[in-house]
């Protein structure tokens, strides 16, 4: 299915777009990177203080501070940190010493894949519910299904993975209640590690997944074409799949955009919940001692992740829906 | 079902007493794994199953030798001399020599953040393989205490290793585990060290120190911060033991038959920090009137569940230096005193900032206190902050008039750690020098006394002053409670950090690996 756009060919007009919007995400990024750094400094706080721990002396949190460069001046910090991402280079961590693209490298994958396994769900559960509530618009099985998307919409994921871990860990001793196992260590047990925690952050978007699909399809199923396609007799699975869920598709796309990204932000107390080493951990740990240079590190990171996917979602329109012109 | 299940995860392993492994879920995080720059008394878990120093602290924290054979010293206090036990062996396999040591505490005088230590040493030499001679600058009770504290521990580590910079070394110590895997924010795994050299000249283990042996093959720290996730992770059998457990929890994981509860007695101190440079609580009357309305044992019970205890001294009980001096103004909880020092301090309802920062005992402590703070008729103004931003305010004059902070090494480390607490140009009291003034004079007697029962007298002096002059409130002691599987034996509890030497699983348990 190719993109009906303007003169220019196909292939130039695609590239060219891409090719705007990595410029205006660049801008973005330049922006992001610059407000990570002042608004760092401008929190209260000091990292050395937190290194040193409560009742530690002014003289060794003023030890700490020097032998991290600290009390350097903000400018001069400033000039590091921009001339090291420059060169690709975001620094070292204060807390763990670690280099920050290490620290990075080390938890996106983690994150990726809890993201992934419950963006499986929610796309499985969400759009599965939300076209059956469509289908059977107005029944006790409708009902049930947004009564329900409701309640998941209602409760926060914390609580919801204690839920889980008291049933299916401590209870029934089932799955594991936290930690991690890496994917191509062990895949069932990465799956068993994972499950829980990918429930619990599934959960919120599947009721919003469910709704929005709900509603984007009661409104196709009541178009013309929908009713020429019944009335040509063509099998109920044909007009649903062809007809109305591809059609039902833009305003469910723009939700699985916003849904990424919320997933991003869940992962920080699922992941703490969980004890999971993934980004979201990392980035809470990061905010509470000050750990600068991987707080700065993660927000370019997970900005870059985000203007990614807007601009996959910009292109997944276009595709969806040939009507829409690329600008 | 259950049974079954916690059956299957316990592996049937090495049927004698060693072997298997032992999962710890700690209740805070460890940042860096330098050895030389870690100050958090949480770190000492892992760092003391890795390193070693010249001297360690026993069970009441006095000092005893480690990887010093014996020591001497001159009769002026200035000279000391290190006798090196022989065949001691680094984890890459190397021997300890006095070469290492040298390096070690050149480092250490490099990079650690305790600058007390280092700026006492003037010069460390190797006078041969075996024999480390330390010159100080001045005579001090304190080389000692300093050159053994757990909280900035100066590990020995190979000469080749010294001179590389913060966070690059490779955690190669002499203690009875060895790194097998550190990930940060997750967990770190110690494994058994097979070439361990124990100090036979004790018969077990003590303190940090003695006699120690490494039972178990593996020992995992994971950091788990949240505590509802430490106890279903213990109740699971997903960890074997639980650090910091809920009161409520713990009553309820006692009556589980796999488990069983530790309590450790000697674990937070919790105070009042009063800013002493800032109008109202300048005052001396004002600060006696705080003194006087704040109720230990209420604010105590509510905040802890009842597992705290009650105590005077700046110190836990077993040390040396313990001292009851001041207790008479310790838990006053009069509301007619308080309201006369008002009065007496013209207080006319200025506002007081009290910070409160978000940690679970502090948020706990906090309500409590300003309930009580305000019956008395003080206008307290809750100001909540995480705890980064409490330590940067309170490390000035302005922003504040109270805070909720806590002491953890301190009262195990002995007086010289509070020395700097309590004054100096950078006390945690912002007392000026013309305040700070006797105390001074009190801190110079206590370094310049010539033995313990002289430092002993200068202390309980300094403990009587911090109440006249209420540097701060001594609110109480949070107790530890710790959820163990009940198979694990040799486990003690220590104010010092978790030991996991001479630790086991029962011979008639089954051995998780």
């Amino acid at each position: 299915m190719g993109c009906q756009v303007v003169a220019g060919g196909t292939g130039s007009v695609v590239t060219g777009f891409i090719l705007r919007r990595l410029a205006s995400g660049l801008v973005v990024l330049a922006i992001v990177s610059m407000g990570a750094f002042f608004l760092m400094a401008l929190i209260p706080g000091d990292p050395a203080a937190v290194m040193a721990g409560p009742g530690a002396s002014a003289d060794q949190i003023g030890a700490i501070r020097s032998q991290l460069g600290l009390d350097q001046p903000l400018l001069a910090r400033l000039w590091l940190w921009l001339t090291g991402l420059a060169h690709g280079d975001l620094g070292r961590s204060i807390t763990f010493g670690q280099p920050v693209l290490q620290l990075l490298a080390q938890r996106l994958p983690v994150t990726f894949g809890l993201s992934a396994l419950a963006m499986v769900w929610t796309l499985l559960f969400g759009i599965g519910s939300g076209a059956i509530a469509a289908l059977k618009r107005g029944t006790a099985v409708d009902h049930t299904i947004m009564t329900a998307a409701t309640i998941g919409v209602s409760i926060p994921n914390f609580w919801l993975g204690f839920l889980l871990v008291m049933v299916f860990s401590v209870d029934l001793m089932w799955l594991p209640t936290g930690g991690y196992v890496r994917f191509g260590e062990d895949p069932w047990q990465w799956f068993r590690y994972m499950l829980l925690p990918s429930v619990s952050l599934a959960l919120l978007q599947i009721a919003l997944l469910s709704r929005i699909t709900r509603g984007a399809l009661l409104d196709v199923l009541q178009q013309d074409y929908v009713r020429m396609a019944r009335a040509r007799g063509l099998s109920p699975a044909r007009i649903f799949f062809r007809y109305a869920l591809l059609n039902a598709a833009v305003p469910i796309v723009t939700v699985i955009g916003a849904i990424l990204s919320l997933m991003l932000s869940g992962a920080v107390v699922v992941e703490t919940v969980f004890s999971i080493p993934g980004i979201g951990r990392l980035m809470a740990t990061s905010i509470l001692s000050r750990d600068y240079p991987v707080i700065q590190g993660a927000l370019i990171v997970t900005a870059s992740l985000l203007i990614l996917v807007n601009l996959l979602m910009d292109l997944a329109y276009a595709w969806l829906n040939p009507r829409i012109r690329y600008a | 079902m259950g049974l079954a299940a916690l059956a299957s995860r316990a592996e049937a392993g090495a049927a004698i007493n060693g072997g298997g492994e032992a999962i710890v879920g700690l209740y805070a995080n460890i940042g860096s794994l330098d050895p030389h720059f870690q100050v958090s008394h949480i770190a000492a878990s892992v760092f003391f199953g890795l390193y070693e120093g010249l001297v360690t602290v026993d069970e009441d924290g006095r000092v005893i030798p480690s990887l010093a054979e014996r020591w001497s010293s001159s009769p002026d206090g200035l000279a000391y001399r290190f006798d090196l036990r022989r065949g001691v062996r680094f984890h890459d396999g190397g021997e300890m020599t006095a070469r290492d040591v040298v390096a070690s505490l050149e480092r250490y005088r490099r990079i650690s953040p305790e600058r007390g230590l280092p700026d006492l040493i003037e010069r460390v030499d190797a006078s041969s393989p075996q024999t480390v001679a330390i010159r100080l600058r001045k005579a001090s009770a304190t080389f000692l205490p300093r050159l053994a504290s757990p909280a900035n521990p100066v590990a020995i580590i190979p000469a080749h290793e010294a001179p590389k910079p913060l966070n690059q070394t490779a955690n190669v110590g002499t203690g009875p585990f060895r790194l097998a895997e550190w990930t940060p924010d997750s967990q770190v795994r110690l494994r058994r060290f097979a070439g361990y050299s124990a100090n036979t000249a004790f018969t077990g283990p003590q303190g940090l120190g003695g006699r120690r042996t490494a039972w178990l093959d593996t020992v995992t720290f994971r950091f788990m911060p949240e505590p509802s996730a430490r106890v279903a992770a213990l109740e699971a059998g997903d960890i074997h033991l639980a650090e910091q457990v809920p009161a409520r929890a713990a009553a309820r994981l006692a009556r589980n038959p796999r488990l069983r509860i530790e309590r450790l007695t000697d674990f937070n101190m919790p105070a009042l920090f009063i800013n002493h440079a800032r109008a109202p609580t300048s005052g001396l009357a004002l600060r006696r009137a705080v003194q006087a309305a704040v109720d230990v044992r209420e604010a105590m019970a509510g905040a802890t569940d009842g597992a705290y205890t009650l105590d005077p001294s700046w110190l836990w009980p077993n040390s040396p230096y313990y001292s009851k001096a001041g207790g008479e103004l310790y838990g006053l909880h009069d509301l007619n005193i308080a309201r006369r020092w008002l009065a007496e301090a013209r207080y006319r309802g200025e506002a007081i900032d009290f910070l409160i920062p978000n940690i679970s005992l502090h948020m706990k402590l906090g309500v409590i206190l300003l309930e009580q703070l305000r019956t008395a008729g003080l206008n307290v103004r809750p100001v909540s902050v995480d705890f980064a931003t409490m330590v940067a305010t309170i490390a000035s004059d302005r922003g504040w008039h109270l805070a909720l902070n806590g002491f953890r090494a301190a009262p195990f480390l002995g007086p010289y750690a509070y020395e700097t607490i309590f004054s100096g140009p950078n006390n945690w009291a912002r007392a000026k020098a013309l305040e700070d003034g006797p105390m001074r004079m009190l801190w110079d007697r206590f370094n310049a006394a010539p033995d313990d029962k002289g430092r002993a007298a200068a202390w309980a002096a300094i403990q009587a002053l911090t109440y006249r002059n209420v540097t701060m409130v001594k609110l109480g002691a949070e107790n530890l409670l710790i959820g163990m599987d009940r198979r694990l034996q040799g486990y003690r509890p220590y104010a010092g950090g978790e030991r996991m030497w001479d630790v086991r699983w029962s011979p008639a348990g089954r051995v998780p690996s």
